[in-house]
């Protein structure tokens, strides 16, 4: 079944049962870290997910990396359900998706030298000889801006800029089809960020990959994705072209999220429209996740989860009110 | 050299010197212990089992009877304290290094098991732990001592199999912490196995907990070795283990009080020794100190 | 309410503050000739990246430099007229949590987890004795005022029990629980979710307002200053570099850094193509070159640039820049 998606997510739920006792653990709760997500992604595209605290898009993103197996729903990639690969073709799988995380200072292993951490995949992997192996070191390492002298030093002699660098060298030595970023620029300064995110760019280009990008930071994510999908308590309430979510957000929470982030514009003010905080994800609110605070509810918002619905192409909100 | 001044109090500030923190007491300590263990065959002035039936109990060469070649004096049966001393450093290093890395290497090993592999195991191997804690090593000793005999090695044995529950303890809260640890997680997702993510990752971040757990432990063990020897369920005369060496001037203390004064000082020197460098260590490699 | 003197306007002045760290590998120069005051009134933001020295800054008002390493090697900070430097610590205890305050940046760290939290804002009272009236009710009171709902259960709940957001306002009313004269938040946004940080600045706003003190807001975060602040200073490598009332300053960033800053920050809605970034680093503190410190990474450089450190220039209505496209020189 292969149209075209490199990533298919179909009904997604991820669970984590809260468990007390000591030798013989019982389950009293749940919490509903990712609550039936779906969405699609083609080679090429770039998907940002967005959401606060307890959205859901960091467990979205251990998913799709298989370090998480689903509660139910299926992740397809190329056709095929990882969380029904076994050993073996979970590990050829993993030539093809890899990943970057946020913490630039806490994401490399500070004991391993900087071509040990960019070159452990190919040796994992096997992927040719060692003088071939080397050779690809050094070639990422250019390429994110590193000279092969530094490839012989330490992490913590490198500032965050430069360890998100090798972070994404390291991402790259597979040439894998698919990365995965978890909040990728987050932990730098503003000029720092400026040129990850450019490389970021180049380097899509350059290979022709598929990034799914995870952030809290809404104008990063515009900036660099195709797509951009909103999380709330575990579910994907819109998802549209980027041009078309910032231009016309059709879910309240979508609107509420835009209006809040801080623009560097003293002439424009926003107006916080959101009041209160964002529930437990072990206690949900019974129907629509976001009714207790949204401002346009109805009657039928309380009571049933709203399904998704293509309010234009490409343009998936899940609201009762969305028309 | 600095010549800022501190404006609020007005005095001269000085800058850290180079040199300080380092623990100049504990380094000078162990340096005597290991030169004293390294070399112990040329600066011993007398075989440290022979004795002289002519010379018992001489007091040390400074005191009214003393004599200038048994510089700390004799025991009871001729033999010269000073050179016993020195043999004993090497006895005492000897077993104490045998029983860290003996319950070391279980420790380790049990806890990064333990740390990593998480649930069942985990739990398993913790009650394990608690449960090892509670036996009595005394009595485990006096057991192990009624079978094999009392000795050295049995000490080496009764210690090495009871003591691995603090360090498998402390190499599992590592391994729970390094677990979550974004490096681990690429490491997955590059496809690293779990024995690869233990050895290649997770071990050698936490070496530096297990070498300063050892320099805090030796000393203790030491102290540890001495009262077991001193219960004569150690090394048997005519060794000169200094626990030994107490226990046989005990005795005597009232009119040879060195032949438990001496003993007791080296065992004092060398556990200090341990201790201060130890402590010094831990802050030197603290992972808490974050280099940006 | 007020103080023994006339209410003044300016709170804080501050002139050529240095602040050094004294560590083996040197002297490491963090605040490194700082100047700037701060009226009733006014929302100041003390704007710079990691590193460029605006905590040391808020710890050396607040008089907190952690020592022996830290130490104030210069300069003069009054507040209300009184010099800071002279005070006794003592007497710096009288002022911190009372005229002086700071909200710091994290709330999950900067509450005991093992007090409730009306004990926590109790010791606020507490220590500088105002105690009129019940101290549960002014606790709840001032709950109220940082909008934290179910206040009267609240009081006797436990940090674990509180959100990001909410510990968040649990930290601004334990600094504003003596009304000072001026408080100074660092980061209080930073560890918060952008609909809750969004709501903590209005909550800011109002308590300026409604205290008619001054609050200095340090940050990283462009976006955050424009939304809230009045006037804006810009830190580079431990001086203040720029200075400006904030709507002049957005429309026309006057020194390069300022600019490229502004450039950098990706917009809501103007998809470029490439983000602009500025290459290279900041100076180590340790040496600091004897030149403008931004003269690197700087496109307009001219040959002065490396060789003398621009003075401070005034460009009119309250705008101050130390560059050397504007200089005396």
């Amino acid at each position: 079944m292969d149209d075209g998606m490199i990533l298919s997510v179909q009904g997604l739920k991820k669970h984590f049962p809260v468990t007390r006792g000591m030798f013989f653990p019982k389950a009293v709760g749940n919490v509903k870290a990712v609550d039936n997500i779906t969405f699609h992604m083609r080679q090429g595209e770039t998907l940002g997910l967005v959401g606060e605290s307890g959205c859901g898009k960091s467990t979205t993103a251990n998913t799709v990396l298989a370090l998480e197996t689903p509660t139910s729903g299926r992740v397809l990639f190329q056709g095929r359900d990882i969380s029904r690969f076994n050993r073996r073709e979970l590990f050829h799988f993993r030539r093809n998706i890899q990943a970057v995380f946020q913490d630039p200072f806490r994401s490399l292993n500070p004991r391993k030298k900087v071509r040990k951490i960019i070159g452990e995949p190919l040796w994992v992997h096997k992927v040719g000889t060692k003088k071939e192996i080397e050779n690809r070191i050094a070639e990422f390492a250019t390429l994110v801006g590193f000279t092969p002298r530094q490839t012989g030093q330490y992490p913590h002699e490198f500032s965050g800029g430069q360890r998100q660098r090798i972070a994404i060298a390291r991402a790259l030595a597979l040439n894998p089809k698919m990365i995965v970023l978890d909040e990728p620029v987050s932990a730098l300064d503003v000029s720092i960020q400026a040129q990850i995110l450019n490389l970021l760019m180049d380097l899509r280009t350059q290979f022709g990959l598929t990034y799914l990008i995870i952030s809290h930071d809404l104008a990063v994510v515009e900036h660099i994705s195709t797509h951009i999908g909103v999380m709330y308590l575990g579910n994907l309430v819109e998802l549209a072209h980027g041009e078309d979510l910032y231009g016309s957000p059709r879910h309240p929470y979508t609107r509420a999220l835009l209006s809040s982030v801080p623009v560097a514009d003293p002439e424009v003010i926003r107006e916080v429209t959101l009041e209160g905080e964002v529930p437990s994800p072990m206690n949900p609110p019974a129907g629509c996740p976001f009714h207790p605070r949204c401002p346009e509810i109805i009657s039928k918002c309380r009571e049933a989860v709203p399904g998704r619905k293509e309010v234009s192409p490409g343009h998936w909100v899940s609201c009762h009110c969305s028309f | 050299m600095t010549t800022a001044t501190d404006a609020i109090t007005g005095k001269k500030i000085k800058a850290p010197r180079v040199g300080a923190g380092i623990p100049w007491l504990g380094l000078a300590c162990l340096a005597l212990f290991f030169f004293t263990v390294l070399f112990a065959d040329v600066i011993a002035p007398h075989d440290p089992f022979e004795g002289d039936l002519l010379n018992i109990t001489l007091p040390p060469a400074w005191e009214e009877d003393g004599n200038r070649s048994y510089l700390l004096g004799t025991d009871m049966l001729g033999r010269d304290v000073l050179s016993r001393l020195i043999h004993g450093s090497r006895i005492s290093l000897l077993i104490s290094v045998g029983c860290i890395i003996f319950y070391g290497s279980i420790g380790v090993v049990l806890g990064l098991i333990s740390g990593f592999t998480g649930g069942r195991t985990d739990m398993l191997i913790m009650r394990l732990a608690d449960f090892w804690m509670s036996l009595p090593a005394i009595i485990v000793l006096f057991i192990l001592a009624a079978v094999n005999g009392p000795s050295a090695k049995t000490i080496v044995l009764t210690i090495g199999i009871m003591g691995w529950p603090n360090y498998a303890r402390i190499v599992r809260g590592e391994c729970l912490s390094l677990k979550q640890r974004d490096f681990v997680r690429l490491a997955r997702v590059a496809g690293c196995s779990n024995m690869r993510i233990m050895v290649s990752h997770i071990l050698p971040n936490i070496i530096n907990s297990i070498i300063i757990l050892a320099t805090i432990e030796i000393g203790g063990i030491i102290v540890l070795t001495a009262t077991m020897s001193f219960l004569g369920l150690g090394a048997q005369p005519p060794s000169c283990d200094w626990g030994l060496m107490l226990a046989e001037g005990r005795q005597y203390i009232t009119y040879a009080w060195w032949l438990v004064t001496f003993p007791g000082l080296a065992i004092v020197v060398a556990v200090l020794g341990f201790n201060l460098t130890g402590d010094w260590l831990r802050e030197l490699l603290d992972p808490k100190q974050k280099l940006r | 309410m007020s103080m023994m003197n006339m209410p003044e306007d300016r709170l804080l002045y501050i002139k050529d503050l240095k602040t050094s760290f004294f560590t083996k590998k040197g002297v490491v120069k963090a605040v490194d000739g700082v100047s700037f005051e701060v009226n009733r009134g006014e929302i100041v933001g003390l704007v710079g990246e990691s590193g460029c020295g605006k905590s040391v800054t808020s710890l050396s008002i607040m008089r907190l430099v952690p020592q022996p390493a830290g130490r104030i090697t210069g300069g003069e900070m009054t507040f209300c007229g009184e010099d800071l430097l002279k005070k006794t610590e003592k007497e710096m205890r009288l002022l911190r949590g009372n005229r002086l305050s700071m909200i710091l940046q994290d709330p999950m760290v900067s509450l005991n987890p093992l007090l409730t939290v009306g004990y926590q804002l109790e010791e606020a009272f507490r220590y500088h004795k105002r105690t009129v009236g019940s101290m549960k009710n002014k606790c709840i009171e001032l709950l109220k005022k940082v909008r934290v709902p179910a206040p009267e259960r609240r009081v006797g709940n436990y940090p674990f029990q509180f959100s990001g957001g909410m510990s968040q306002r649990v930290l601004i009313a334990m600094g504003i629980a003596n009304k000072p004269d001026l408080l100074i938040a660092d980061e209080p946004t930073t560890a918060l979710d952008v609909t809750v940080g969004a709501q903590v600045l209005k909550l800011m706003k109002i308590i300026q307002e409604e205290s008619r003190g001054a609050i200095i807001l340090i940050t990283h975060d462009l976006a955050t200053v424009a939304q809230v602040c009045t006037r804006v200073l810009v830190m580079y490598a431990g001086r203040i570099i720029e200075k400006a009332p904030v709507k002049s300053f957005y429309k026309n960033p006057a020194h390069p850094y300022s600019q490229s800053l502004i450039q950098s920050v990706p917009v809501l809605g103007r998809r470029a193509q490439r983000l602009f970034s500025i290459e290279g680093m900041p100076p180590s503190l340790l040496n600091p070159p004897p030149g403008c410190r931004f003269e690197p990474r700087c496109s307009r450089a001219m040959g002065i640039c490396a060789e003398k450190y621009p003075p401070e220039s005034r460009l009119g209505e309250g705008r101050q820049v130390s560059c050397w496209l504007y200089g005396k020189g």
